[in-house]
């Protein structure tokens, strides 16, 4: 039996993505390496390399510039100090996100939020069928940031880790410690408002 | 991820990352680092030198081997071949050609520098210049052995990729040998030996690529397992 990898690599030329990211995430993984030996430039370039991608997905979380370099600083320092323990479990990228998102998280609850007060301000003014024809909407960039930003805090997490970080619904129960099923409905909550939101703006 | 909104902020992904955080975010975290960083100084700055006496003793042990080696396969240049490699009972002028074509470069490496040696003494005119490609051919061949064994650990992980790969090296060592065989007929010698030489770079490059693909299986082998993690 051959490994997948090895016939996507030989045969499959089409897929030079596919190099193009198993090259990306070595050089990565080099870079970790020199960290460990400690090796300072290393550090600055790991940091150049994330910094902008670990700093919007805090923004979209904690939705406070302030906040979110305050995640930012505490995120890397946290994960340069424990770069040891980074095991290849998974990709330096992925590791880091998570720590930066329970770091967001922790923000947010440390200016108040509770993630269930949002059931108190659902359904208010939702009606119950979908009737925001999504396949006739045209979605911009900017619109969607600033709907998100409108979003209240509860439902911009579970919205922005599925839609934005890709997590799926199990995982987003475990880091926010909360049961499946509320997720689920969160999100698809999250999701009309978010859609509502969207359209007003148009609209008006 | 099937819905439009869904679908839209996938396709657009990059374009939702715009925000750049403000520079002294890194100076910060820089200065933070700092006393952590002359604590580590010390077991750093002591590796160079232990790395340094450690390259020292290998030169100086391999120097050591190589006037031995030398020296010793002078002294008895004939007998010397037999000694290294004992020949199955054929026609005898040919079972030494025959017998090397099953070797592997690591037999090679052994053989090389006697027989050459041995060559040398009937030509005493072109010795500087073949010792040198002489030992050039050595270097390469130990390079190839080295990195023979270094293949050879993945057959256990991956048998049919490994089979595949040294299969290849295989075709191009039959090429070694076959102008080996030429050799001590051949006219241009130099043309030959030059055609040797080049031929052990080419396993030597093969054999590179050949590794670089492992790392990269291996490398994807983790990144299976991340994706069902899930990656950035």
């Amino acid at each position: 039996m051959q490994h997948p990898a090895f016939l996507c690599v030989l045969n499959n030329r089409n897929k030079r993505l596919n190099l193009l990211e198993l090259t990306a995430s070595f050089q990565i993984d080099e870079l970790v390496e020199r960290c460990r030996q400690g090796d300072k430039k290393s550090y600055g370039e790991l940091y150049q390399k994330y910094a902008k991608a670990m700093y919007n997905t805090s923004l979209r979380i904690v939705n406070h510039t302030a906040d979110a370099e305050d995640v930012l600083q505490e995120s890397f320092f946290d994960a340069f100090a424990a770069i040891d323990s980074f095991a290849y479990k998974s990709t330096f990228g992925a590791w880091l996100k998570r720590i930066v998102i329970n770091k967001s998280i922790n923000a947010l609850r440390k200016r108040k939020m509770v993630i269930i007060d949002i059931e108190k301000t659902t359904a208010l003014h939702l009606p119950e069928e979908d009737s925001y024809d999504e396949d006739a909407m045209k979605f911009k960039v900017e619109e969607i940031k600033k709907a998100v930003k409108e979003l209240p805090k509860g439902y911009r997490t579970v919205l922005s880790l599925h839609l934005f970080e890709g997590y799926d619904q199990e995982e987003i129960a475990e880091i926010l410690q909360i049961s499946h099923a509320t997720v689920r409905t969160q999100y698809m909550r999250a999701k009309q408002k978010l859609l509502l939101i969207i359209k007003q703006g148009v609209l008006s | 991820m099937s819905s439009p909104l869904e679908k839209f902020i996938l396709e657009n992904r990059s374009a939702f990352d715009a925000e750049s955080p403000d520079p002294h975010v890194w100076e910060k975290i820089s200065e933070r680092m700092e006393p952590t960083d002359s604590k580590k100084e010390a077991p750093v700055r002591s590796l160079p030198l232990k790395r340094w006496l450690s390259v020292a003793a290998a030169v100086f042990v391999f120097g050591l081997t190589t006037v031995f080696y030398f020296s010793r396969h002078q002294n008895k240049a004939q007998t010397g071949l037999a000694d290294i490699k004992p020949v199955k009972t054929e026609t005898p002028g040919h079972s030494k050609e025959t017998a090397r074509l099953s070797d592997s470069p690591a037999v090679i490496a052994k053989a090389d520098p006697g027989r050459e040696l041995k060559t040398n003494a009937e030509e005493q005119s072109t010795a500087p210049a073949l010792t040198e490609e002489n030992k050039e051919m050595y270097y390469y061949a130990k390079l190839i052995e080295l990195k023979h064994e270094e293949l050879k650990t993945l057959e256990k992980d991956e048998p049919l990729l490994y089979r595949q790969f040294s299969g290849d090296v295989q075709k191009l060592d039959s090429v070694y040998h076959v102008l080996k065989i030429q050799l001590p007929n051949n006219s241009n010698r130099e043309q030959v030996i030059e055609a040797m030489i080049s031929n052990l770079q080419l396993q030597i490059g093969l054999l590179n690529k050949q590794l670089n693909i492992i790392k990269q299986i291996k490398h994807s082998k983790k990144s299976a397992y991340e994706k069902a993690y899930k990656s950035v």
